[in-house]
């Protein structure tokens, strides 16, 4: 056996341990092909191109990973699960997403202000209730607005309905805290 | 049934449709279609996890003493309607002569 078939069996053999489970019978399959063809470089080629298969496989199958964990962690139910779900039921999470989503983004406004404030003393402007305001709390309320309205057009309605609901909800404490000051 | 039918996904169909009852191997796909492995494989499997091929390992016999098993493709029932179906929708909307061509190069 020459040094380019041994490579490129050595590399299948590799490809054999690695591959996700279920497509181990394909690299099995890959690799008895070895035997059969003709030339040292072919051999090599059809193993360098087997090894970019299963390496694309393998992200393929950390990415389903990642996003099955992704999904349960936050919630986020797959389409067919969704069909399931009547179709209340389906407003509920959506508007409840949209909650969430707001809340989180608002939250996270909320303690970056402080470096949103050291940002604003840096570039020379004096911290005062407006600056604050402008700079902390329109940028967030634009960017939910923003988003509810590409939400809404992407047919989420319910998930634009709670990112509105609560955008609303947070503008309207923020005046009536200025108003009883 | 969703399945994307690249030009090289057609070119296995006809390849699987020259013979659809023999059983057939990777490398002799290859070189029929002029497919490089890294295209292939990934047809195939998308194929067999559809249910559209079906595979199986060579049963040793006095032919291939000595030699390791190869794993084999063929059509189920299924995959030969489907790749009948779309030779016949392409034979219709004539494009699949050139898309075919353009596949092989």
């Amino acid at each position: 056996m020459g040094a380019a078939r041994n490579l490129a069996a050595k590399l299948l053999q590799a490809m054999l341990r690695y591959a996700p489970p279920e497509r181990r019978n394909w690299v099995e399959a890959m690799l008895r092909e070895l035997d059969f063809i003709d030339g040292e470089w072919p051999a090599l080629f059809w193993a360098l191109g087997c090894t970019t298969v299963i390496f694309r496989e393998c992200l393929s199958a950390w990415a389903t990973w990642l996003w099955k964990q992704f999904t349960t962690l936050f919630g986020i139910r797959s389409s067919q699960e969704e069909n399931k779900v009547n179709s209340t039921g389906k407003k509920t999470l959506g508007v409840l997403s949209g909650v969430g989503i707001a809340l989180a983004i608002g939250v996270g406004a909320y303690f970056l202000r402080h470096l949103i404030a050291s940002m604003l003393r840096a570039v020379g402007i004096p911290l005062t209730m407006w600056s604050h305001l402008l700079s902390v709390l329109f940028p967030t309320e634009a960017i939910l607005v923003i988003a509810a309205i590409m939400l809404w057009r992407k047919k989420h309605a319910p998930i634009a309905i709670g990112i509105l609901v609560t955008c609303f909800v947070m503008a309207a404490h923020v005046v009536v805290t200025l108003t009883s000051r | 049934m969703k399945l994307k039918l690249s030009p090289q996904t057609l070119l296995i169909l006809e390849a699987f449709l020259d013979h659809p009852a023999d059983w057939k191997y990777g490398y002799d796909l290859s070189r029929s279609t002029g497919l490089k492995s890294g295209t292939l494989y990934p047809i195939l499997m998308r194929l067999a996890d559809r249910k559209l091929l079906e595979t199986q390992w060579e049963a040793s016999g006095p032919d291939n003493l000595g030699k390791p098993p190869r794993h084999m493709y063929r059509f189920t029932p299924e995959g030969m309607q489907f790749a009948r179906e779309r030779r016949q929708s392409r034979t219709t909307n004539s494009v699949g002569l050139p898309v075919l061509n353009e596949a092989r190069g």
